[in-house]
């Protein structure tokens, strides 16, 4: 699964140490962020206990699902957005070069 | 996790060095924004030098409670991998 949430093709470029290891900070920076998004939202408040209780560990069951959904939604525009204009960058050389003949 | 699996063995050592220093970096990173957290939260009057009774138990429950969730958060993280990794062999398999 690459970063955008859907099936990765074979890399033929990038090095794949450079690709090993970006995917293990994009996994690291996903998961701080994570668990600070979730902690902020639901066990953000008075800290009299040092246990986390069964409503905050349910919630934050809840975030990390909806977190990583989200996740999922935000990749599948970007990657959209990413071939829109991809396609416009084609069609505007296309362009370039017809009229340069 | 593909780039992660598909590394050739001759490369993994060097990636698990990596993956030191990364962890190495971030569990310091994450003792600055744990410290900052907690005093934003604990922490909001300057009458004396030092913190009193109320402050220390916040910030020491605080980072408790901070650790456990980062502790559950990872056990759902994984689980969510896993069932994602299923998913993707299950549909691998079916072709």
């Amino acid at each position: 699964m690459n970063f955008f949430g859907e099936k990765e093709q074979k890399p033929a470029g990038p090095d794949p140490l450079f690709a090993a290891t970006t995917e293990m900070e994009m996994y690291t920076h996903l998961f701080n962020k994570m668990a600070s998004t979730c902690f902020q939202k639901c066990a953000s408040r008075k800290h009299k206990e040092n246990d986390l209780a069964l409503g905050e560990m349910s919630c934050t069951d809840r975030c990390v699902a909806k977190y990583l959904e989200a996740q999922e939604k935000v990749g599948v525009v970007l990657q959209k957005a990413n071939e829109a204009q991809m396609a416009q960058q084609k069609s505007l050389m296309d362009m370039q070069n017809a009229m340069g003949g | 996790m593909e780039g992660v699996q598909n590394l050739p063995p001759h490369l993994q050592g060097e990636f698990m060095k990596s993956l030191e220093q990364m962890q190495m970096k971030d569990s310091l990173t994450m003792y600055n924004t744990l410290v900052e957290r907690c005093f934003g939260t604990c922490v909001s009057s300057f009458r004396s030098k030092s913190l009193d009774k109320y402050e220390t138990t916040c910030v020491e429950n605080c980072a408790e409670r901070y650790i456990k969730m980062t502790q559950r958060v990872g056990l759902r993280f994984a689980e969510h991998q896993a069932m994602q990794q299923k998913r993707a062999a299950d549909a691998a398999a079916g072709k």
